[in-house]
C-alpha cells in the first residue's frame, strides 16, 4: 500500500516519539511494517491503516494493540470483524432483510437463513397464496414478528413501495375484468378470491397503522399499533354494514349521496393540505358494500323471516311473491291450476325462495341470480351474477307455470315434495 | 414561502369516490343497471386508484 507524503509523514511522525527504535526514521514499506519479529498478518493491516492514532501499535504493542486497532476500522478500508467466540455461540436468528427485498424483505430474509437462492423462497411463497391464501397469512404473520435487519436503529420503513405494488395489482385485475377474453383466467370463476382480496385489503390498513406507530418494533408498539387498526376496521365494518342495509332497504339514492359529497369533501380537503384524508377510507367502507348490494339487486324492502303462501286455488296464485331477507315457500299443491300459463314472478333478497308444484304441473323458469344458486328438479347451477334459463313448453291440456325468479343473494329451487332440500330430483315431466 | 399543492391521495380518492358515487346513483335511479360484473372492475379502479396515489404520494 502506498501512502501519501503528509500520511507517511504523520506515521514518520508517530514512529520517532515511539520507544521502539526499530521503527523510528524508518520509511514505511506499505503494510508490512518493519514490526517483522513476530506480528500476526491482522497486525499488519492495521498497523499500515491507523496514521491517525496516537501510537503505532506496530511497535509499541506487539501484542496488545490486536484488539483496539480492529474494533476501531478506519473508514478508507474497513477491517472485516474477526469472529469472536461470543458470536459463534449465539443462535443464527431470522431477520428481514433490508437490501434483498420485493415487499418486505421476508422472503429474502429466509432465504439468507436458509442460504439458499431467495427467488426458490418467493415462487414457493406465491405458489402457497392459492394454496387457500396460507401465502398470504405466513408471510403477514413474518411480516409482524419477525424483526428488520438491524432493528432499532433505523426509521420505520415508509408504506408506499407496498401501496404501489397494490395499487398497480388491484388496477391490473381491474383492466383485466373488463378484456373479452378475460374468461379465460376465470375471472368469472375467480369470486372466490374475494374474501381474499379483502383480507389483504383489511391487512394493507392494519400494517399501515402498524409501520406508522411503531419506532422500534418492539412488542408494545406492535400491539398497540394493531389495536389502532383493528378498531378503524371495526368502525368501518359498522358503516358498510350500514351502508349496505341502507341500500338494500330502499336508501341506495341517499347512500350514493353520501359516496359523491365524501368525494367532494376529499376535493376541497385537497387543497388544504389533505386535511380530509381521514375521509378516505370510512367512504370507501359505505361506498363498496354499497355498490355490492346495488349490483347483486339486493332487496330487502319486502320484509323479512320465513313466509309459506299456500294458495287454495288458481285464482289466489299471485302475480308476484317478493321476500326481503328469509325463507319464501310458495306451495301450489293445492292450487288446483287450470290448464295453460300461469306466470309467477318470485323476487327474494336474501334467502331460499321455493316453489313447490304438483306433478301434473309443467314448470318454466326464468331466473336471475346476483349470488347463489337455482336448482329446479334435476337441474341446478350457480355462481355470481348469472341468468339461468330452463323453458319449457306444456300439452293443451297441461298446466304450466310460468316463473321468473330474482334473487340477490340465495337460492331458488322448483320441487314437487315440499321437505326436499337442494336434492335433484325428477321433474317436469308433464312438459311437452 | 411553501408552495401550495394540492392533495394527489385526495384528489384521486375524491374524484374515484365521485365516478363511483355516480355510479350508484344512476343505478338507484333505473338509469343504469349495474351487474356485478360491472361493480368488479369498477371497484377495483376504485381501489386500485387509491392504493396507487397513496404510493406514489409523499408522506408529510
Amino acid at each position: 500500500m502506498v501512502r501519501a507524503p503528509a500520511e507517511r509523514h504523520a506515521v514518520d511522525t508517530m514512529n520517532e516519539n515511539t520507544e521502539n527504535e526499530n521503527t523510528s526514521g524508518a520509511e514505511p514499506q506499505g503494510d508490512a511494517e518493519p514490526q517483522g519479529d513476530a506480528e500476526p498478518r491482522g497486525d499488519e493491516d492495521l498497523a499500515g491503516e491507523q496514521p491517525h492514532g496516537g501510537q503505532d501499535p506496530a511497535g509499541e504493542q506487539p501484542r496488545g494493540a490486536e484488539e483496539p486497532t480492529a474494533e476501531q476500522p478506519t473508514a478508507q478500508q474497513p477491517a472485516p470483524e474477526p469472529p469472536t467466540t461470543q458470536a459463534t455461540a449465539e443462535p443464527r436468528r431470522l431477520y428481514r432483510s433490508r437490501s434483498d427485498k420485493v415487499i418486505a424483505g421476508v422472503c429474502g430474509g429466509l432465504a439468507r437463513y436458509l442460504n439458499v437462492d431467495p427467488v426458490i423462497v418467493r415462487v414457493v411463497a406465491v405458489a402457497l397464496i392459492f394454496a387457500g391464501g396460507a401465502g398470504l397469512l405466513l408471510y403477514a404473520a413474518a411480516f409482524l414478528l419477525v424483526p428488520n435487519e438491524g432493528e432499532g436503529g433505523g426509521p420505520p420503513e415508509s408504506p408506499r413501495r407496498l401501496f404501489v405494488i397494490a395499487g398497480v395489482i388491484v388496477l391490473i385485475c381491474a383492466i383485466g375484468a373488463l378484456l373479452p377474453f378475460h374468461w379465460i383466467w376465470g375471472w368469472n370463476d375467480g369470486w372466490d378470491l374475494l374474501p381474499l382480496g379483502f383480507l389483504a385489503l383489511a391487512g394493507l390498513v392494519v400494517w399501515r397503522f402498524v409501520t406508522g406507530q411503531r419506532s422500534h418494533g418492539d412488542a408494545r408498539s406492535v400491539v398497540r399499533a394493531m389495536a389502532l387498526g383493528v378498531a378503524l376496521l371495526i368502525v368501518c365494518f359498522v358503516l358498510a354494514v350500514a351502508a349496505a342495509w341502507a341500500s338494500a332497504d330502499g336508501g341506495d339514492t341517499v347512500v350514493a349521496g353520501i359516496v359523491i359529497a365524501a368525494g367532494l369533501a376529499l376535493i376541497a380537503g385537497a387543497f388544504l393540505e389533505g386535511r380530509a384524508r381521514w375521509l378516505i377510507l370510512p367512504a370507501l367502507a359505505v361506498a363498496l358494500p354499497a355498490g355490492a348490494v346495488s349490483a347483486a339487486g339486493l332487496d330487502v324492502t319486502g320484509g323479512h323471516g320465513e313466509r309459506t303462501y299456500r294458495p287454495a286455488s288458481a285464482d289466489a296464485v299471485r302475480s308476484s311473491y317478493h321476500l326481503g331477507a328469509g325463507k319464501l315457500v310458495v306451495d301450489l299443491r293445492g292450487a288446483h291450476l287450470t290448464p295453460g300459463d300461469h306466470p309467477i314472478k318470485v323476487k327474494l333478497g336474501v334467502g331460499e325462495a321455493r316453489l313447490i308444484v304438483p306433478d301434473d304441473v309443467c314448470v318454466s323458469t326464468t331466473s336471475h341470480l346476483g349470488i347463489g344458486g337455482v336448482q329446479v328438479f334435476d337441474r341446478d347451477n350457480g355462481g355470481v351474477d348469472f341468468d339461468w334459463e330452463d323453458e319449457h313448453t306444456a300439452p293443451a291440456s297441461t298446466p304450466r307455470v310460468v316463473v321468473d325468479a330474482n334473487v340477490g343473494i340465495g337460492a331458488f329451487t322448483v320441487h314437487h315434495q315440499g321437505d326436499q332440500g337442494w336434492q335433484l330430483e325428477p321433474g317436469n315431466e308433464a312438459c311437452a | 414561502m411553501r408552495t401550495s399543492r394540492p392533495d394527489l391521495l385526495s384528489l384521486a380518492a375524491g374524484f374515484g369516490l365521485i365516478v363511483f358515487g355516480a355510479v350508484l346513483l344512476l343505478d338507484a335511479v333505473g338509469a343504469v343497471d349495474l351487474s356485478l360484473s360491472a361493480f368488479a372492475p369498477l371497484a377495483c379502479f376504485l381501489v386500485g386508484d387509491v392504493l396507487l396515489a397513496a404510493g406514489l404520494t409523499r408522506r408529510d
